[in-house]
């Protein structure tokens, strides 16, 4: 008899072996095209217009296509700018969003019910874009970029999901930090939020995605190049084949003859998702996390 | 005495007649101390540019001396597409341009009364007037909002020269380009393994009909057909028998089977990568381009030839109805302002104009040498910021050769020598619905007929449902407005 454990005969069945190469296949239907994309934005530009679509290693190399990306005057302050909406807008959105659904949890709020429906009213009825931007307008808030970050302050939708979270938390453990002396300030931020962590990490992501792929709003509020998001400047060069503005001036005359427009606009796709691409996997382990700490006692 | 005042007043009326009909003083423009500020907006004209700040100091500068005291403060372009950013900005009054080039969506601003009339200015104008083709005068007739001083856009058939001497079509393109020979050279490549396919598309079969409208009878637009109505070119046998040819070069593998879904990115890929037999690029500036990027490409044995349309006798018909792009002068400024916008459009059509336009700036882009012109390494990052055309460029001056290459030249030659003017009209918005519907409608038939999915036939049955979907409404204004 062997000496401790079970070893258990690892068995691979004919079920498994399918889903497994099922998946790998959705996978790749994936994986192939954004690879191919990176790999064509590296390729030799005399070789690239040749590429198969199913191609994931570059023909040749070259680094000419991030040069005219790179150089181009618009993208990386777009880039940036995209980054500073996106994180001062999140901060705001979560801010309010914690701040109105701790209000709106509270039992003893008055007019609450006529509150909600309001809100719920607001929520389902939207007032569309005409006097949306007279209001943007007249608060003076046309060409900055603060038009993108205070209009959508605050979801509805993602403040009852908020609301859930916070109505999850023991009334118990309200009613005994507010005995203790706490007030409300310190019951949201140290108490409340901390509790519902999962929650607002998912109203956070939900918010920065919102965020980040504002096109509309920073098309019409947005005014300078300097100020301006990512997305509107892909749109502008990616789906509108803007490739004379891409290249530029300095460009255009030494390397039009040369360049695959197809490649300049996968290296400008690029560009744009390697921040993503970056900073997804750290945003998604607070996702894996369970933070609901067990504090009623008895 | 009453005979004395008599003569008095009778002396006084005639030297007040004679003054209202002297010639007025040239209106001058500004003055040095205080020039009249316009502000210009073009795409891709970036302000903080050193060049584009020596450019307006240079216009400035040769206006002057014409005693036209300007101050041409170039602006930035709105954030955005250019084509939707400009008439939003301009319509919402947060752009305060008055020289705007427009590359699309001029007809709302239009509509809403914020472009000038051209027209009176145009017709004192000294070398605008002089640059101006039949098809500029037609469109400004229709819509004389925006000016564009360019060869008209027409798609120039472009083959490779060892492809034509391979298969011997070369001199019978030239001489007899008719649709038959055509269709065998084209068979010829794909046959022969020389290329893939002989020509694509970007979406649409557009691009080919430029060479091949004329030759099956697809003469304008607007056409009449048997029973004496006004109809779009859509319902006529004309365009069935252009669609059924189509069809019959998919049928054969000519056309490429990715031309409905292709950019042209996409057409121009394959043009360089050699799977392409003909390719059809806009007269001038592009042919050139594309002409060089084939032989870096392909080699110099792969020389692009330009040829002449199907049948010898006309490219596609040049529509008049309006400009598509051009330059506009805001309403709103002042008549000062507006009249000195149009005394730079006019400068820059003259012959000092042309060679800033074109060549740049001396010392920069290009030298003198000898009165020739000799082109710098810097004159490929220069591109006109007012006119497109050649014309007023002294070619005693500046050896066109060097501005582009031979086949470019050809190629704005043979658009002039197989123009024709085409018949259309400018909609009015409550026609457009119409005008939707049919064309959605043909471009689901026609699609269907050429991939094979429906027989040419069913053509018959597409011109029964154009009249039902607003042909006869469309018939109807034509015939109140071309009768």
């Amino acid at each position: 008899m062997k000496k401790g454990s079970l070893e258990r005969r690892r068995t691979f069945s004919v079920g498994q072996f399918i889903l497994t190469a099922l998946m790998l296949l959705l996978a790749a239907t994936m994986l192939v095209p954004i690879l191919n994309i990176v790999a064509n934005s590296f390729s030799d530009p005399m070789k690239s217009p040749g590429m198969s679509g199913l191609r994931i290693i570059p023909d040749g190399f070259s680094l000419l296509n991030y040069q005219i990306v790179l150089s181009n005057t618009t993208i990386l302050p777009a880039l940036f700018n995209s980054v500073k909406i996106t994180v001062v807008g999140t901060a705001i959105n979560i801010l309010l969003t914690t701040m109105a659904a701790y209000t709106l949890t509270r039992p003893k709020l008055l007019f609450k019910r006529t509150i909600m429906v309001f809100l719920i009213i607001m929520m389902l009825f939207d007032p569309g874009t005409v006097p949306e931007y007279l209001t943007i307008k007249q608060l003076g808030l046309m060409g900055s970029q603060w038009s993108v970050i205070l209009v959508t302050a605050v979801s509805v939708y993602y403040l009852i999901i908020m609301m859930r979270y916070f109505q999850a938390v023991p009334q118990e453990i309200c009613e005994s930090a507010l005995m203790d002396g706490a007030g409300h300030m310190r019951l949201l931020f140290s108490i409340m939020i901390p509790l519902a962590k999962a929650g607002i990490a998912t109203i956070t992501m939900f918010y920065a995605i919102v965020r980040w792929n504002e096109y509309f709003r920073a098309g019409i509020y947005i005014t300078k190049n300097s100020q301006t998001t990512l997305q509107v400047i892909l749109r502008q060069y990616v789906v509108s084949n803007d490739t004379a503005t891409l290249i530029g001036d300095k460009n255009i005359g030494k390397y039009v003859n040369i360049l695959d427009f197809n490649a300049l606009k996968n290296a400008t796709i690029v560009v744009a998702i390697v921040p993503v691409l970056i900073l997804y996997p750290f945003v998604l382990k607070y996702y894996t996390k369970d933070v609901l700490a067990g504090s009623v006692k008895g | 005495m009453k005979k004395i005042i008599s003569l008095l007043l009778t002396l006084a009326m005639l030297a007040t007649l004679c003054t209202a009909m002297a010639e007025p003083a040239d209106a001058a423009i500004g003055s040095p101390d205080a020039p009249v500020t316009v502000r210009y907006l073009c795409k891709d004209v970036d302000p903080a540019d050193e060049d584009i700040q020596a450019m307006a100091t240079l216009i400035e500068e040769k206006m002057a001396a014409l005693g036209q005291y300007v101050d041409l403060v170039i602006m930035e372009a709105p954030a955005g597409t250019y084509a939707d950013a400009v008439p939003l900005a301009l319509s919402t009054g947060e752009l305060e341009a008055d020289l705007v080039y427009f590359q699309g969506g001029d007809e709302t601003c239009a509509n809403l009364g914020l472009l000038e009339n051209l027209t009176d200015y145009i017709a004192s104008s000294t070398y605008v007037k002089e640059r101006m083709q039949e098809y500029n005068k037609a469109r400004l007739a229709n819509y004389p909002y925006l000016l564009w001083l360019s060869p008209a856009t027409i798609y120039i058939p472009i083959m490779r020269a060892d492809h034509l001497e391979a298969i011997g079509m070369t001199e019978t393109l030239q001489n007899d380009p008719s649709v038959e020979n055509y269709h065998t050279a084209l068979k010829a490549l794909v046959d022969g393994g020389y290329v893939k396919y002989a020509f694509s598309g970007d979406g649409s079969m557009t691009r080919a009909n430029h060479m091949f409208n004329h030759a099956f009878g697809v003469t304008s637009t607007i056409m009449k057909n048997d029973d004496g109505k006004y109809v779009y070119y859509i319902a006529t046998q004309a365009e069935k028998d252009l669609l059924a040819f189509y069809a019959q070069c998919y049928a054969e593998g000519l056309i490429d089977p990715d031309y409905l879904t292709s950019k042209w990115s996409d057409v121009q890929k394959k043009f360089y990568a050699g799977d392409l037999g003909m390719f059809c690029a806009t007269q001038g500036g592009v042919v050139d381009s594309y002409c060089k990027k084939i032989v870096i490409n392909q080699g110099d044995a792969a020389q692009g030839v330009v040829l002449p349309p199907a049948g010898g006798e006309s490219y596609i018909s040049v529509s008049v109805a309006k400009e598509t792009r051009g330059f506009a002068i805001n309403a709103d400024s002042p008549k000062e302002v507006k009249e000195a916008a149009f005394a730079v459009l006019d400068f820059m059509a003259s012959p000092d104009g042309r060679v800033i336009d074109k060549l740049g700036l001396e010392g920069v882009h290009y030298n003198v040498v000898d009165g020739q012109v000799v082109l710098t390494e810097r004159f490929d990052e220069w591109w006109s910021k007012f006119w497109e055309t050649f014309d007023g460029l002294d070619e005693n001056f500046v050896d066109k050769s060097i501005l582009m290459c031979d086949q470019a030249w050809q190629s704005l030659d043979m658009a002039k020598q197989y123009y024709t003017e085409d018949v259309d009209v400018v909609l009015p918005e409550d026609m457009v619905p119409y005008y939707d519907s049919v064309f959605s409608l043909f471009n689901e038939y026609s699609t269907a007929i050429i991939l094979g999915q429906r027989p040419v036939d069913d053509f018959d049955e597409f011109v029964q449902q154009y009249y039902q979907n607003g042909g006869e409404q469309l018939a109807e204004y034509l015939a109140t407005v071309l009768e």
